[in-house]
């Protein structure tokens, strides 16, 4: 006993010198997904401790609720007066010594008779290798950190009870879980564990082939006892699994095409067999920081490969030993799920991966399953090691190896880990360490709102997505902390949590106008942040001066209250017009189609003066679809491309499809059809299959135009055109959702696809027909026939009306038009009309408008003639609107001299190395001829101006030097061009909307209300009438979210304000509301059960060590 | 006889059928398709491997030799700098890890 103590001891005590070395500076670190956990513990404790955080606008905690023991702990620490700082090293300590002192136990365990330095090598393994260095701990997730501490103590007892056969250990297994539920605030590592305990047990079983009832009954009662003890957030884990949020999240953005297509890159990058097998991370190796170039020298590749040969060595040559053979089977098994999809025999993880739609959590298959490999590769390692040793006569070189093998891990794996560079990064050449100083002045900022008002929210500008840079002394990169920073909520970020990310975008796109004023009220903000100490650039964030020019102009007119500021930090008041409460009624109700407020609100003014809801049309119950006024948007706006692909001559549109040089007719065609078979990216990426299925359409199109142009066997003809309408009948549902995206890959393929119906429509091929049919139903050309509109234009708006009902066409004043069209029919000139009102019936209708070019595209840059060359590069100055735009690029080029310039657009807020918009120009086949060029890009939200530049293209050069080194250099190469009719134009389409002709009576309904806690509020209502009203709660909407009056739920929970709860009330009188969060009592419930099991298997197990019972 | 001939047959369709497949990914390689059959390779020397073996009556013994001296050929490349052959040889000496790996846990039951 004393010799294990003494050996803990040592681990200990180095593990604290390591800890020091980190922390000696006596700052906390954060980077990463982990934010700054420590700064204030307590305040991350309060936003995860229930089943609903008030984090942003509110969100469901899930399985995070798992970490709020170890939150808690970390705040009792920090009530205590303990430094930040310490708190986070004691909790790496903790994982430090646990990790390693018990891969230590565990491969004593397996390997009984093995030496104790051997043992010392395992855990020093264990801790000391890329894996651990790069997936863990410079990853700085402190899950992560958790469940590579917990992996080998859990695997110890577990097959200490499955070689003992004791039910003591299985009791042991579920309780250790609970003090690292951080660990398991993770749907993966619950997997894993599972998965591994699983393997153990149908291993041993195997191999003894005898007392299956106690293999059965031993992992049956560690789950059991597992789930008992960690029901509290087992039991929130499948609630939010079961509930609307995430049924919202995983249609929103999860696709099993999108995570196929993740897996597939991650596992070419990552996945090759000869890094893996070496434990390295191919992309840190290369893009990591600088210190990570050692890992690239060939000797330490070499002995990386000798490290593996040996433990593959020693599998082979023990392989009876049933300890060895476990541990053999897992790392191989470890090493094949470690390369993905990647070949051999990528195909089996892939089918599990598609099939299972659970498994897809496994994205990052290298990061995932590299926790497996690394209990298995230690004791292995050590095994090999003592191997080695044994066969070797001489003493001296037994010292030498052991200790090469020392130096090796500690010097060269070890060294990042010992140095502290383990916690550093590289931006721009420099390298950066985790270590972070969060300036006084947000600690003033957050007490001084705190004091004036604890339960509002914030909105924190400039606002940006997910990751954020501050340029602090000790700068901070990593997911956005507002929520660290400040005690109250704050929409202070742009990221994927439904219904939020809907508001945060519009907030987002709207930071440099003042239309974000009329957001305000619906999120229930009372002071505006100004943030001037962010790296902008490199987060494409506003300009932090420009935001504050603007609010001080704000302020200047009244709108803003300027309250604080220090440094580079500043707090502005709202004024009373513009703040809400966060629980309102009102019966100023109006429906939509679309999450977007302001442009709602511009059509309907009214709505931002009151207290209004906005409520989406589709959560609204039958029987008020009639009752509430709709505005319906329209579902797609474009001007008619059909016009523009007319102008193509044949020879334009046959360039721009797949080249075919074979038709049908040819004898050899076959073998072409065959090499079409053969290059299928099957298992592979399915965008890249998508794009490989529309070539092919082009190809078969192009065929189809040949063919009657040749007016070969009519037959031949007839049937393959059968072929093709089949064809394009089976890709409509992907065309259907092309259709809904917005990026470049589907512009580039439903052009593809207009290409192909302009084509085959001149040669009357019925397939044109087909394709036509397929762009109206997918609403991307209109139906109906217009007459020509001569140098003008039609603007097509496609709506799809909900209710029969009349409906007013609203525009706005300065729009003029030459002519309205409803579903193909003239309707009278609406500018001068009183009367704009239409009868529509439910579905889908078309509003043709011919306009001129100018009502929708605006000139803002013009040049008539330029001369650009390799010395003398021109840049267009241009002025951006205060909101995302788009803007489209028109010129016609000759060159000169050269065959190739570049072009670029680069915003004031993006960083030289990243425009937002890159292409080329090219010489056409050495001709002298005049080409054009068109090109569209879209503003970055927060950009307020750029500038479009035309420059030499840069290209890599590389040279063999003295055939062994390969220097590369970038050249930018020789070029004149002669440009003539640039024009630079912003697309604005103009906002038209239909609004039925129905209003609702006002009432003066009023509430008064009171939070008992974030998941509890109480209301009391008083109604005059019984009319319907909506009951606003600005919180994030979730089904979860329950308004109760009499012990009755109320019914009618509908979306409002783009993210909050609503609910229609119709009764009148005065009554009282309970809206409370229903996770929350289960886990109120679920609680108690877990905590009263604990107690009970924590006397237990002290009892049966009290009678040595183990 | 009858079964000689079968083996003879499935023999020739094996190698038929392990040539066509190189030929056509190395014929793709030169003239620039991208064509992806490698997946297909790994499969094709699996069982073909996995009918050596039952016919000859191997030891699962071979089959760590020749993956742990594909393994140590592979580290060589590497080390040279020659990765894709190095990645090509090691994805070759996996399968045949492990299939001694399999083999060696039936050997193990028997």
């Amino acid at each position: 006993m004393m010799k294990y103590f003494r050996n803990a001891l040592l681990i200990l005590f180095f593990s604290s010198i390591i800890i020091s070395v980190w922390f000696f500076h006596g700052s906390i670190m954060g980077t990463g997904e982990s934010g700054l956990l420590f700064y204030k513990p307590h305040v991350i404790y309060e936003l995860f401790k229930d089943a609903w955080s008030r984090i942003y606008l509110g969100n469901v905690n899930g399985i995070n609720v798992a970490s709020a023991p170890t939150l808690f702990l970390f705040s009792v620490f920090e009530t205590y007066g303990v430094p930040n700082f310490i708190i986070q090293a004691l909790f790496f300590l903790f994982l430090f010594f646990i990790a390693s002192y018990s891969v230590f136990l565990l491969t004593k365990e397996l390997f009984p008779k093995l030496e104790t330095k051997y043992l010392y090598i395992s855990a020093i393994f264990y801790v000391f290798n890329p894996i651990s260095l790069i997936n863990v701990w410079n990853r700085f997730l402190y899950n992560y950190m958790s469940f590579w501490a917990l992996l080998p103590l859990l695997l110890w007892l577990f097959i200490k009870g499955l070689k003992t056969k004791k039910y003591f250990y299985s009791l042991s297994t579920a309780l250790v879980t609970i003090f690292f539920s951080f660990a398991l605030s993770s749907t993966v590592f619950n997997i894993l564990l599972w998965a591994l305990l699983l393997y153990a047990v149908l291993f041993f079983f195997l191999i003894d082939l005898k007392n299956l009832k106690f293999y059965i009954s031993y992992f049956c009662l560690s789950l059991l006892l597992y789930s008992l003890f960690n029901l509290w957030w087992i039991s929130q884990f499948f609630n939010f699994i079961f509930s609307s949020s995430f049924s919202t999240n995983v249609d929103k953005f999860f696709t099993t095409e999108g995570n196929l297509s993740g897996l597939s890159s991650i596992s070419q990058r990552l996945g090759s067999l000869i890094d893996v097998l070496r434990f390295s991370h191919t992309t840190f190796l290369n893009d990591g920081p600088s210190w990570v170039r050692i890992y690239t020298s060939p000797l330490v590749v070499f002995i990386e490969f000798l490290i593996t040969g040996l433990i593959l060595w020693t599998i082979y040559k023990l392989k009876s030993n049933k300890n060895i053979l476990f541990l053999g089977i897992l790392f191989t098994l470890s090493i094949f799920l470690m390369k993905g999809n990647n070949p051999p025999f990528g195909e089996i993880f892939q089918f599990f991966f598609e099939h299972f739609t659970f498994l897809q959590v496994f994205r990052n298959p290298f990061e995932k399953f590299g926790f497996l490999l690394l209990p298995t590769a230690a004791p292995l390692f050590a095994i090999s090691l003592d191997q080695i040793v044994k066969k070797i006569k001489s003493e001296q070189a037994k010292k030498i190896i052991i200790y090469s093998f020392c130096i090796f891990l500690l010097g060269i794996w070890g060294l990042p880990f010992l140095t502290g560079l383990v916690f550093t990064y590289q931006n721009e050449n420099v390298l950066k360490s985790f270590r972070v100083s969060v300036p006084e002045y947000y600690s003033k900022v957050d007490n001084f709102i705190k004091k004036q008002t604890p339960d509002t929210r914030l909105l924190i500008l400039p606002l940006g997505g997910e990751g954020i840079t501050q340029a602090w002394q000790n700068p901070y990169s990593g997911v956005e902390i507002s929520s660290n920073l400040f005690h109250n909520s704050s929409v202070s970020l742009n990221t994927t949590i439904p219904f939020f990310d809907d508001f945060s975008s519009e907030v987002a796109n709207n930071q440099l106008s003042k239309n974000i004023l009329n957001l305000l009220p619906f999120m229930n903000a009372q002071f505006i942040v100004w943030r001037g100490d962010i790296d902008f650039k490199q987060r494409k964030f506003a300009d932090p001066e420009k935001i504050k020019q603007r609010l001080d102009e704000w302020s200047t007119e009244g709108l803003l209250t300027k309250k604080l500021e220090d440094k580079k930090i500043a707090v502005y008041q709202v004024s009373k017009n513009n703040f809400w409460p966060k629980l309102y009624i009102t019966s100023s109700v109006l429906t939509t189609n679309k999450s977007d407020i302001l442009s709602v609100g511009m059509h309907n003014p009214q709505l931002f003066a009151n207290k209004s809801a906005i409520v989406d049309s589709q959560s609204l119950p039958p029987d008020y679809k009639n009752l509430l006024p709709d505005l319906i948007m329209p579902s797609r706006v474009y001007s008619p491309s059909l016009k523009e692909f007319q102008k193509y001559s044949d020879e334009d549109l046959l360039a721009r499809l797949f080249y075919v040089n074979h038709l049908p007719t040819d004898r050899l065609y076959f073998l072409y059809r065959i090499k079409e078979v053969i290059e299928i990216p099957f298992g592979n990426d399915p965008i890249n299959q998508l794009i490989y299925s529309f070539g092919l359409l082009g190809k078969r199109t192009v065929e189809i135009y040949k063919m009657r142009k040749a007016k070969v066997d009519a037959k031949v003809i007839t049937e393959y055109e059968k072929m093709q309408n089949n064809e394009f009948k089976k890709l409509t549902p992907k065309i259907f959702e092309l259709s809904k995206n917005n990026d470049q890959i589907s512009d580039t393929l439903i052009t593809f696809l207009f290409y192909q119906y302009t084509l085959l429509q001149r040669v009357n091929s019925p397939v044109a027909e087909t394709i036509h049919k397929i762009l109206v139903d997918a609403q991307l050309t209109t139906q109906y026939s217009f007459p020509s509109p001569g140098k003008d234009g039609y603007l097509i708006y496609a709506f799809n009306i909900p209710n029969n009902g009349n409906y007013s066409i609203e525009f706005p004043p300065t729009f003029k038009a030459k002519k309205w069209y409803m579903d193909g029919k003239v309707i009278a000139s609406l500018e001068n009309s009183d009367n704009k009102s239409l009868y529509l019936s439910t579905g889908p209708h078309e509003l043709a408008i011919l306009v001129q070019e100018s009502a929708y595209k605006v000139s803002n840059v013009v040049e008539n003639q330029l001369l650009v060359s390799k010395k003398n590069p021109k840049s267009l100055y241009l002025n951006l609107s205060d909101t995302p735009s788009t803007y489209e690029i028109n010129f016609d080029f000759r060159f000169t001299k050269g065959n190739i310039a570049k072009l670029e657009f680069l915003q004031d807020i993006d960083e030289k190395k990243s425009p937002l918009y890159e292409n080329q120009i090219t010489r056409y086949k050495k001709q002298n001829k005049w080409n054009h060029m068109q090109g569209k890009f879209t503003s970055s939200s927060g950009a307020s101006n750029g500038n479009f530049i035309i420059k030499s293209n840069s290209e890599k050069v590389c040279n063999m030097l003295v055939f062994i080194t390969i220097r590369c250099y970038n050249v930018d190469r020789d070029f004149e061009v002669e440009i003539k009719n640039l024009t630079i134009k912003q697309i604005t389409y103009p906002d038209t909307v239909l609004i039925s002709d129905k209003t609702l009576p006002s009432n003066q309904s009023s509430i008064k209300w009171n939070k008992i806690n974030d998941t509890f509020y109480t209301v009391i209502i008083n109604k005059q009438q019984n009319n319907p009203e909506v009951l606003a709660f600005s919180e994030l909407f979730n089904s979860g979210w329950v308004a109760e009056s009499d012990g009755k739920q109320l019914q009618n929970h509908i979306l409002i304000n783009t993210f909050a709860n609503g609910w229609l009330i119709d009764k009148s009188g005065n009554y009282k509301i309970d809206i409370k969060f229903l996770p929350q009592n289960i886990l109120d419930k679920t609680r108690v059960v877990s905590l009263y099991s604990t107690l009970v298997g924590i006397i237990l197990l002290l009892l049966l060590l009290w009678k040595k019972k183990y | 006889m009858e079964e000689k001939i079968l083996k003879k047959a499935i023999v020739i369709v094996y190698f038929a059928f392990s040539a066509t497949v190189i030929l056509i990914q190395f014929f793709a390689g030169f003239f620039g398709f991208e064509v992806h059959l490698s997946g297909v390779l790994y499969w094709l020397l699996f069982f073909g491997w996995v009918y050596f073996v039952w016919q000859n009556k191997i030891e699962s013994s071979f089959s760590f030799i020749i993956a742990l001296s594909l393994f140590a050929l592979s580290a060589f490349f590497v080390i040279l700098g020659m990765r894709t052959i190095g990645e090509i040889i090691m994805r070759v000496s996996f399968v045949f890890w492990i299939f001694g790996i399999l083999h060696w846990f039936i050997e193990l039951k028997k």
